[in-house]
């Protein structure tokens, strides 16, 4: 195998991999709220959102190609920045996974894209306007318009079903749940899995195993899907029980109307062109519908770090990747490449061995939060 | 600022938003009606109010469905922009 060739192998590691984090960090996104309501056993919800991602990844490949456009000068691009682009992306998915937070993976991948550029080619290869325009604005409107949209559902199911039976409306929301919940994670899959395909073809394109316009080839659509199935299964459990519990304590309407409405806003968006974090659409959501009941309902706190933790992911994970891009660069060649994929292996140990200190799984993610604990990691003993 | 108005078409971003949060919450009212519809239907008395509850409850529920197929379609229709 020659030298360029193993390197595109390397990035299609890594492609893969930022695929299997991005699957379990944004698990929560659809099914935080069927989990916390009991809608769903939380076993059954993940395997149900992994399959949806898997369809999902097949229904379209149309955004496939298009995730650096606008952003980042193509031509600028080489294999090795695409995958120290993929290093900080995977590196920041980990630690905002291990602190719990629901920050985008679209985010990190355009952040570490933009990083490791500015290292290879300088300022001239990022579109700071298409920056703004595609990723910043969209940042700021989309769990605002979530949020208010929740808001006011959650404000009229209430009103409307006032004089119901409650245990037979709880029901029926909780039905309701799971086909929401179900719509948010066929969208995560028309849209996410198909980004990695793009980084893959990329890669393939530039080491010149791909033609120019050659389309997405069916091993990687394939790859990807299933990639991302696994993570989506494995279940990012610390960020669901941020999204489901730590957030605020969520009913059967909320969780529907936060559901519902995040749907809306994502598929519509989509459809106008617009493009949008599916993480932050859905904590807006669910921090508006908690917010329908009572603001207080709200724990502020968390959703302080959360909006923290979104304003601080593309310049973090460009600072990873630049850090990256630029050790490699210094290394030169295969060994600098090797060396990097070695060091976010062994970060990624690192991180894993540390997440067991304070494991959140199936069993215990619906458990109650400890009074004063300033964690929604924090479990309270049986 | 103009800058802002050269890069952002902000009649069409917020016609988006508007068309969004208007879908979002009548989906949801239109759910919550059906299940209203479904409450009266369990606890009537057989006869004409309780047909009218049901009707209530299964047009509603063909309205929800209605607007996942439309979603369904949107995403089988996305193209790359």
């Amino acid at each position: 195998m020659s030298q360029s060739a193993f390197v595109v192998l390397l990035v299609v590691v890594a492609a893969l991999s930022f695929d299997f984090t991005n699957g379990f960090h944004d698990t929560a996104n659809a099914m935080a709220t069927s989990i916390a309501t009991g809608a769903l056993p939380p076993r059954v919800a993940v395997g149900l959102s992994a399959v949806l991602n898997v369809v999902g990844a097949f229904i379209s490949i149309a955004v496939a190609t298009t995730i650096a456009k606008g952003i980042v000068d193509s031509h600028a691009i080489t294999v090795g920045t695409v995958f120290a682009g993929l290093v900080g992306a995977i590196v920041w998915n980990l630690v905002t996974w291990y602190l719990g937070l629901p920050s985008s993976s679209s985010h990190a991948l355009i952040g570490g894209l933009v990083g490791a550029s500015l290292v290879t080619a300088g300022t001239g290869a990022v579109e700071f306007g298409g920056i703004l325009s595609k990723v910043i604005l969209p940042a700021v409107i989309s769990p605002v318009v979530a949020g208010l949209a929740a808001l006011l559902a959650t404000s009229l199911a209430f009103r409307i079903t006032a004089r119901s039976p409650r245990e037979a409306t709880a029901r029926g929301y909780k039905l309701g749940q799971i086909g929401s919940a179900a719509m948010v994670s066929l969208a995560h899959g028309t849209n996410d899995a198909q980004k990695t395909m793009g980084v893959i073809t990329l890669a393939l394109i530039s080491g010149g195993l791909l033609g120019d316009n050659a389309g997405v080839p069916v091993w990687v659509i394939l790859a990807c899907a299933v990639v991302i199935g696994a993570g989506t299964y494995l279940g990012g459990w610390r960020v669901i029980r941020t999204l489901g519990k730590g957030l605020t304590e969520i009913t059967t309407p909320q969780g529907f109307a936060a559901e519902s409405c995040s749907s809306a806003v994502i598929l519509v968006s989509s459809h106008f062109g617009f493009p949008l974090s599916t993480t932050q659409v859905c904590s807006g959501s669910i921090m508006g519908a908690g917010a329908a009941r009572r603001l207080s309902d709200v724990r502020w706190s968390v959703a302080g770090r959360m909006v923290l933790a979104w304003l601080v992911t593309l310049p973090g994970s460009a600072a990873i990747a630049g850090f990256a891009n630029l050790v490699a660069r210094g290394v030169g060649g295969l060994p600098g490449t090797i060396l990097i994929a070695l060091a976010c292996a062994a970060f990624s140990a690192g991180i894993w061995l540390l997440s067991r200190r304070n494991a959140i799984n199936p069993d215990n993610v619906n458990a109650p939060i400890p009074e004063g604990a300033r964690s929604p990691l924090a479990v309270q003993e049986a | 600022m103009t800058l802002l108005a050269a890069l952002v078409d902000w009649g069409a971003l917020l016609r988006t938003a508007v068309i969004a949060l208007v879908i979002g919450a009548a989906v949801v009212s239109v759910y919550s009606v059906g299940l209203v519809g479904v409450g009266r239907f369990t606890t009537l008395q057989p006869g004409l109010p309780r047909v009218a509850a049901l009707a209530l409850a299964l047009g509603c529920f063909a309205v929800c469905l209605g607007a996942v197929a439309v979603g369904i379609l949107l995403m089988v229709q996305k193209t790359g922009g």
